[in-house]
C-alpha cells in the first residue's frame, strides 16, 4: 500500500513538473542544443552556414592569439569583478544583518534601486560622472588634485568598477539569505567558549554562509563574462569580451557558426570556473 | 450550472474545457486574432525615434484608413532573422539601408520595387532610388566639427589624421555604420572594395597614433560630442544640427573627397502572402509621397527624396535644400562600392579592423 502510495505521489509529482519541464525543453534547452550545433557546421557568406561538418570554428578560436586574448580576458576580468563583489557584497550583508530593521528596510532598498532601471542607463550614468567635464573631474579640478579634467572612460579598470556596481545586489542577496539564516546563538556560544570575535567570523559565521557565497559568486561571474553594454560602453577599443564577440558575429558579420562556437566555449569556461569554485569550497570548509 | 455547482463535473467536461482554455491560451500567445488575420501588416526596424516618427507620419494614418494592423519586431541587426527565415519569411518589411538591401536583395530575400505598384516610386531622384530600396528620406553623414576647439578650417577626411586633434577624434563602430564608413574612406584613400590595404593602413595609424576612440551608436556620439570629449568625428548632419541647436559649437561639413548619405526606407521580404504585400506596397508607395516626406523632415531634419518635395520645401526647412552638385559629392564615395563584394568578405574585413586596427 505504502509503495503504491509513493508511486502514485511520484506520478503526480511528475505530472506536476511536466507542463514546465516541456516548455524548458522546446523553447531552451532544444533551442540552445541547436545553436551549439551550429559550431560544427561551416560557416557560408550567402547562407550563413551550410551542414557542413568541421572543427575548424574551434580551431580558430583556440589557435589564433587574437581568440585567445580575449578568452583570456573575459576570464580574468569576470574573476576579478566576482573577488572585489564578494569582498564588498560580504561586507554589506554582514552589516545588513547587524542593523535595527527599520535601517535594514531602507538600506536593501537602496541596494536593489539600482536593478530597476537598465543597465544601459546605469551605463550612462557613469559616462556622465567619470566623462572629462563630469562630476568626479570636477571634484578633482576643485580640489586642486588634478590641474585639467582627466580622461577615466575608455579603459579597463572603469569597466570594472562599473561591473562591480553592476553585480553588487546579486552578490548581496544570497549571501545575506545564508546570513540571516544562521543559528543566533551561535557566536554567542563560541564566545563563551572563548573564541575571539575574528576566530568566530572565520570558524563559524564565514563557514555557515558558504551557500550564500557560492550562490552569489556563480551569478556574478556568470553575467559578468556575458556582458556586452557595460563593456561596449566604458571599455573603449582595446577591450573586447566573449559577450561582445558572440554579439558582433551574430548580429553584424553574420558568422553563426564562430559565434556559436565563442558561446559554446563561454559556456564551457563558465562551466569549468563553477566546478571549480565549487570543489574548493567544499574542500576549504 | 447546477451540476457544477453540485461539485457533480465529469472527468471528460474537465477535459473539454481545459483543452479549450489551453487553445485559447496558445493562440493568445502566438497573437492570433482574427482581425490580424484578415490584414496586418509585420515590420521590422530598430525602434527608437525612428520608429515613432515612422509610425507618426506613414504607418498609423495608413493603418487607420486601410484598417491593416501593424505588429511591429524592434531591435537592431535583425537581417539574420531574414536569412533565417528564408524558407518561410513571416515579416513582411524591413526598415534598412540600401547596402544592406542591394546585399539581401540580391540573394532574393527581397522583393525588387515595382513602378506598376508603386506609382509614387517614379517621383523619388535617382540618387536615392535602388532596386530593392526607394528612400523616404535621406541623410547626408560628412564630419562634425567643434567650432570653438578647431579654429582652423576643415576640408577633408584627411583632417581626422591631423597630430592637433589627438585624442579628440573619433570613428563610429563597426557594427553599426564603421564598416561603411571605413569602406567609403577607403576609396578615398585609393582602395577598392576588393582592396582594403589603404584604408587599413591608415585607420590603423588613427587609432593607434592619433588615439581615436570608438563611437558605438548615435547616442554615445551626441554624449562625446556634447561633453566636448571628441572635436572632430564622422557623423549625420541632422544629428549635428540638433547638437547645435541645443548649444554646443558644432557644423557639419562634407569632406571634399566626398561624403557619405544613406537612404532609409523598408525593403519588401520575399515570399510572403499575396495580400501582405500588396499592403506592403501600398504602405511603401505612402512614403514616396512628397507631403508626408515633408511631414517626416519636418520631424526629423533629414532631407527628402521625392524629387516634388526636394524642390518645394517650406521656408522652415531651406535649410535642407541640396544643390545637384551636394546630391553629388554625397554619393561619390558610396557609389564606387560593390555591396556583394562587401557582403562575401565581411567576415575577413571584419576582423581585419578588430585585429589590425583596434588591436594595434
Amino acid at each position: 500500500m505504502s509503495q503504491q502510495s509513493s508511486r502514485a505521489g511520484g506520478l503526480f509529482g511528475a505530472a506536476l513538473m511536466s507542463p514546465i519541464g516541456i516548455l524548458y525543453l522546446c523553447f531552451l534547452l532544444l533551442p540552445i542544443g541547436f545553436f551549439l550545433s551550429l559550431s560544427f557546421f561551416t560557416y557560408s557568406a550567402q547562407q550563413m552556414y551550410v551542414a557542413e561538418p568541421t572543427l575548424d570554428n574551434y580551431s580558430r578560436l583556440i589557435f589564433d592569439g587574437y581568440y585567445r586574448r580575449i578568452i583570456y580576458d573575459t576570464i580574468r576580468v569576470s574573476l576579478v569583478v566576482t573577488v572585489i563583489t564578494l569582498v564588498f557584497g560580504y561586507a554589506l550583508a554582514y552589516f545588513l544583518t547587524r542593523v535595527k530593521s527599520t535601517w535594514r528596510g531602507i538600506m536593501m532598498f537602496l541596494i536593489i534601486a539600482p536593478l530597476m532601471t537598465g543597465v544601459i542607463v546605469r551605463t550612462y550614468g557613469w559616462i556622465v560622472l567619470l566623462g572629462t567635464d563630469g562630476l568626479v573631474n570636477a571634484i578633482l579640478v576643485w580640489i586642486g588634485i588634478v590641474e585639467r579634467p582627466i580622461s577615466m572612460l575608455g579603459n579597463e579598470k572603469t569597466v570594472i568598477v562599473a561591473l562591480v556596481h553592476i553585480m553588487l545586489p546579486y552578490m548581496v542577496f544570497p549571501i545575506f539569505s545564508s546570513l540571516v539564516a544562521q543559528d543566533p546563538h551561535l557566536v554567542p556560544a563560541a564566545s563563551t567558549l572563548g573564541a575571539k570575535p575574528l576566530r568566530t567570523f572565520f570558524e563559524v559565521t564565514l563557514p555557515l554562509s558558504r551557500s550564500g557565497i557560492v550562490m552569489g559568486s556563480v551569478i556574478v561571474f556568470t553575467m559578468t563574462s556575458g556582458s556586452i553594454v557595460t563593456v561596449e560602453l566604458l571599455g573603449g577599443r582595446d577591450m573586447t569580451m566573449m559577450g561582445q564577440l558572440i554579439y558582433q558575429l551574430i548580429l553584424s558579420t553574420f558568422n553563426w557558426p564562430l559565434g556559436a562556437a565563442v558561446a559554446a566555449l563561454l559556456v564551457l569556461c563558465q562551466f569549468i570556473m563553477i566546478s571549480y569554485y565549487f570543489r574548493k569550497m567544499r574542500r576549504a570548509y | 450550472m447546477t451540476r457544477f455547482l453540485n461539485g457533480s463535473v465529469s472527468r471528460r467536461s474537465v477535459l473539454k474545457a481545459g483543452g479549450a482554455l489551453a487553445g485559447a491560451a496558445a493562440l493568445g500567445t502566438f497573437g492570433y486574432t482574427p482581425a490580424q488575420a484578415a490584414g496586418d501588416l509585420r515590420i521590422i526596424m530598430p525602434g527608437g525615434s525612428w520608429k515613432e516618427w515612422v509610425e507618426q507620419t506613414f504607418t498609423a494614418p495608413f493603418g487607420s484608413a486601410n484598417e491593416v494592423e501593424i505588429l511591429w519586431k524592434l531591435g537592431l541587426g535583425q537581417e539574420p532573422l531574414v536569412m533565417a527565415q528564408q524558407a518561410r519569411p513571416q515579416w513582411d518589411l524591413i526598415h534598412t539601408g540600401q547596402m544592406r538591401a542591394g546585399q539581401l536583395g540580391a540573394m532574393g530575400l527581397y522583393q525588387p520595387l515595382s513602378e506598376e505598384k508603386m506609382p509614387n516610386l517614379a517621383k523619388i531622384h535617382p540618387s536615392f532610388r535602388y532596386q530593392y530600396l526607394a528612400g523616404k528620406c535621406h541623410t547626408p553623414y560628412g564630419l562634425c566639427v567643434n567650432t570653438s576647439k578647431i579654429t582652423r578650417e576643415i576640408t577633408s577626411w584627411e583632417d581626422l589624421w591631423d597630430p592637433e586633434f589627438k585624442g579628440r577624434v573619433a570613428f563610429p563602430a563597426w557594427g553599426w555604420i564603421g564598416d561603411e564608413v571605413f569602406h567609403a574612406i577607403n576609396i578615398a584613400f585609393g582602395g577598392t572594395s576588393e582592396d582594403i590595404e589603404p584604408g587599413i593602413a591608415k585607420f590603423k595609424e588613427l587609432f593607434a597614433e592619433n588615439g581615436a576612440v570608438v563611437a558605438n551608436n548615435v547616442e554615445h556620439t551626441r554624449q562625446l560630442i556634447d561633453a566636448e570629449e571628441v572635436w572632430l568625428v564622422p557623423f549625420f548632419g541632422a544629428r549635428i544640427e540638433q547638437a547645435a541647436a541645443a548649444g554646443t559649437p558644432v557644423e557639419f561639413v562634407i569632406p571634399e573627397e566626398g561624403g557619405l548619405s544613406w537612404i532609409w526606407n523598408m525593403s519588401i521580404i520575399a515570399n510572403r502572402p499575396e495580400q501582405n504585400v500588396a499592403n506592403a506596397e501600398a504602405l511603401l508607395d505612402t512614403t514616396f509621397e512628397a507631403e508626408r516626406q515633408i511631414e517626416f523632415a519636418k520631424l526629423t531634419g533629414y532631407p527628402p527624396t521625392n524629387i516634388d518635395a526636394m524642390a518645394n520645401l517650406p521656408a522652415e526647412l531651406k535649410r535642407l535644400e541640396l544643390s545637384d552638385s551636394d546630391v553629388e559629392l554625397l554619393g561619390k564615395l558610396q557609389s564606387q562600392l560593390d555591396p556583394m563584394t562587401l557582403f562575401a568578405y565581411r567576415d575577413q574585413y571584419a576582423e581585419r579592423w578588430n585585429k589590425e586596427v583596434l588591436g594595434a
